[in-house]
């Protein structure tokens, strides 16, 4: 029985992609808006919108009561929770399941289970995941020598009941990690009256890898290879490609396997993400979390793979299985990702809302824009500040570098500030060119230079 | 840049959220008292304040010269989250501020929209059964002259 109507509890441009989606396979939309979201495109282009409440996320898009209860008396027998807001929330799926709507993703219980950072961790180490080499108590210097030693080094000892950097230290050898638990465990003693610390491998040039999953609820789970992520500031993904060009393939295999094993494991159902640290120095990757949803960057394993993850998430949802086998899902070329956010970047990325007064995007062959904006399209004060994703694909990296230049160079888009700017001068940095940054590096090096650059 | 800490954005949206619910239902003040704070806003003049109309009644000079009453326009009740309406107070019944006009479901939880002012019900904007988004009129209040 597949879908007939489906809600969509969520608002921007993946609102209006999960429209498309449904559209594309025949089911009826019903989409959620809250007041400042009235005239969105996915609401234009649904068969029906309904207002939930006022623009406050609170009171429209982040209660799971109203918005079942809108599913429910709208007459939809699925629903789509997007990113963000409440699609990692159990208790919107258990609403769903008690008033007989399909909720698209997981079960409410494996959105809990991984939710929660410790379950998880279980959870993966029983699967036979890498987790970063650590110790959970180092109680004496003599522990923080010792534990230092086996880890190896650098490693990073912490507070447990830590946060905001105090009582962290970071130690290069044995010495460092002796005097470091000193300092560390009176820190954490003074900041939050609990001297227990405990050690993990310090990765000083790590990239973000994660692997597109998508089970069907039985245990068979296939994926469609791995997107790399390490262009960050403050932990926000600004750019993502796929695959990791700075993976070679036997470890690329591993990690594949590995995200398959977890998911497996829980029986995972719909549409995921497992996040990885890859350690390029040593050459190894760690389990991070799996995000029990589809994500912002989808669109670059779809370049990829030329197969539409959110149709997919919308059949199995509708009781089918999955409509392919690992062994036909084939990949090729390289697609990177630009998040393009209403944000002013000279202004320390000050969200910058208001009405677009020019909005003229790039096409052609190998680009893909997924946004929900247009000319004289507003942009309200109260969410995100993600205006679109502009998407390339090309045969190469290096080739999905130019296509994603020039298609940045031919986007103007007028009213707002916008990151197009910036995005033009990361993929042109020699660093990004040269495929050697991290997650920390835009933070570290791009940015700095920038602002020393303004200031002179 | 100022960084907010959660409580503060989460006051700050309340706070906005309340404006508007002001603004589109005509009143002059907003007094809540919850368990995430205290709010209170106010507009400088010229509107209803459900607060205190008897303290303005009050005011008003007695021996005043007769002059015709301005029409008063009535007040549109609206849903204030999307809801089923589950009842409606009749057409012509008069009710007292604080008073229950409609109550509206959201799953299987009932609570009522009260009348801000006293004065009368005037017509509905909605039906019995309806699925009510926010904003839609419940019922027209013509307030007490």
């Amino acid at each position: 029985m597949a879908l007939r109507r489906l809600f969509v509890a969520n608002r921007g441009e993946i609102a209006l992609r999960i429209v498309r989606a449904a559209q594309a396979l025949n089911i009826e939309t019903v989409v959620a808006v809250s007041e400042a979201d009235k005239d969105s495109a996915a609401a234009r282009l649904a068969d029906r919108s309904v207002v939930l409440g006022p623009p406050s996320a609170a009171k429209s898009y982040l209660d799971p009561r109203l918005v079942v209860h809108a599913a429910r008396e709208t007459g939809c027998d699925g629903l789509h929770p997007g990113y963000g807001f409440l699609s990692e929330r159990a208790i919107l799926p258990r609403l769903c399941a008690q008033n007989g709507i399909a909720f698209v993703g997981p079960e409410p219980d494996v959105i809990e289970g991984l939710g929660d950072k410790i379950q998880a961790r279980t959870m993966a180490r029983a699967a036979g995941v890498p987790l970063v080499p650590g110790c959970d108590e180092i109680a004496t210097a003599a522990d923080a020598r010792r534990e230092g030693d086996r880890i190896g080094y650098p490693v990073l000892i912490k507070a447990a009941a830590g946060g905001g950097g105090r009582g962290m230290v970071i130690a290069n050898n044995a010495d460092e990690a002796e005097a470091g638990f000193q300092r560390a465990s009176a820190e954490a003693v003074a900041a939050f009256g609990d001297g227990t610390l405990f050690m993990e491998r310090f990765v000083p040039q790590a990239r973000h890898v994660e692997v597109q999953l998508m089970g069907d609820g039985n245990g068979r789970v296939i994926h469609f290879g791995e997107r790399d992520c390490s262009v960050q500031r403050r932990y926000q993904k600004l750019i993502e490609e796929a695959p990791c060009a700075a993976m070679p393939d036997h470890l690329r295999q591993q990690l594949h396997a590995s995200a398959v094993a977890l998911a497996a494991s829980v029986n995972y159902r719909n549409a995921g993400t497992c996040e990885f640290l890859f350690d390029v120095l040593r050459q190894e990757f760690y389990f991070i979390e799996v995000n029990a949803r589809i994500q912002v960057e989808h669109p670059v394993s779809e370049m990829i793979s030329g197969f539409d993850l959110v149709q997919e998430q919308l059949r199995i949802a509708g009781g089918a299985g999955l409509s392919l086998a690992q062994d036909q899902v084939s990949l090729s070329g390289h697609a990177i990702e630009c998040r393009i956010n209403a944000e002013d970047t000279l202004r320390d990325f000050l969200p910058s809302p208001g009405r677009i007064t020019r909005w003229s995007a790039p096409e052609g062959e190998g680009i893909r824009l997924d946004s929900h904006m247009s000319e004289g399209a507003m942009i309200p004060p109260f969410y995100d500040s993600m205006v679109g994703k502009l998407i390339v694909h090309a045969a190469t990296r290096d080739a999905a570098i130019d296509k994603l230049d020039a298609a940045l160079a031919e986007f103007h888009v007028e009213g707002i500030a916008t990151t197009i700017g910036l995005h033009r001068e990361i993929i042109n940095h020699p660093d990004f060119r040269a495929n050697t940054i991290h997650t920390r590096w835009l933070e570290q090096v791009l940015l700095p230079a920038r602002q020393a650059e303004k200031a002179a | 840049m100022i960084e907010l800490d959660e409580a503060a954005r989460k006051a700050i949206d309340n706070a906005r959220a309340l404006t508007v619910i002001m603004l589109e239902q005509g009143w002059g003040t907003v007094h809540v008292v919850s368990s995430e704070g205290e709010y209170f806003l106010a507009r400088e003049s010229g509107h209803c304040d459900p607060l205190a109309p008897a303290a303005q009644v009050a005011a008003a000079p007695v021996a005043a010269a007769p002059v015709a009453p301005a029409a008063v326009p009535a007040t549109e009740i609206k849903a204030p989250h999307i809801a089923t309406v589950v009842s409606l107070a009749a057409v012509g019944t008069v009710v007292a501020a604080g008073q229950a006009l409609a109550t509206l479901r959201v799953l299987d939880t009932v609570s009522e929209v009260v009348a801000p002012v006293a004065g009368t019900i005037a017509g509905h904007g909605a039906a019995v059964g309806d699925l009510a988004e926010f904003g839609t009129v419940l019922v027209r209040l013509q307030p007490q002259p």
